[in-house]
């Protein structure tokens, strides 16, 4: 039940904000591509975020027990996230100061995107660097 | 923590694939196990004694 709401929710979110960035995509000729491109990425995200704020949380406590740290991917996975968090934090404020200092005008879309190319890669070299040391 | 889990697994004539099977957990964490690069949970320690049918000290004992 809870994860149709989600996908309800999703499909709704995702919806109005591909209307909205149809609507004020400035080349009229593209409104529709921006609209549905805008519109998968929202819903796939509000998917996403349903499941961490809403299933991951409320979790039957049985499963999520059995579920926990039961194999060294789980661990792997848990700590290359929590080591890139810390990275991701430190990117975001140095990237601010950075910015703060030189008053450089970039698109804000093109720095969140350069961030988040980073975190994921980030993510990616932890992650395959554990499996190699200990595997 | 070290542990005789490759010792006891080879005596019950068990492949690692079998093992991981028997637990529903990956032959990785098995291999990473046995190595002692990973920490099974309590749970995990458990039913893992369970398969050799052993106290679960028998199989982990502490790192000096």
């Amino acid at each position: 039940m809870r994860k149709v709401a989600i996908a309800a929710g999703a499909l709704a979110g995702g919806g109005v904000l591909g209307l909205l960035a149809g609507h004020f995509e400035p080349v009229r000729n593209y409104a529709w591509v921006t609209a549905l491109a805008l519109g998968i990425v929202g819903f796939l995200g509000i998917i996403a975020l349903g499941r961490v704020l809403a299933v991951g949380r409320t979790a039957d406590p049985t499963v999520a027990r059995i579920e926990n740290e039961q194999s060294v991917e789980q661990s792997w996975n848990r700590r290359a996230s929590s080591a890139a968090f810390f990275d991701l934090v430190v990117i975001v404020s140095v990237t601010a100061v950075f910015f703060s200092i030189t008053r450089l005008e970039v698109p804000i879309q093109l720095v969140l995107g350069a961030v988040a190319a980073v975190a994921l890669a980030d993510l990616g070299v932890r992650r395959t660097l554990l499996a190699r040391r200990e595997s | 923590m070290h542990n005789s889990l490759r010792e006891r697994r080879k005596d019950a004539r068990l492949s690692q694939e079998q093992l991981a099977e028997r637990l529903g957990v990956s032959r990785q964490t098995i291999i990473s196990i046995e190595r002692g690069r990973f920490d099974p949970s309590l749970d995990l320690a458990f039913r893992l004694a369970a398969v050799f049918d052993v106290r679960i000290e028998d199989l982990f004992t502490p790192a000096r």
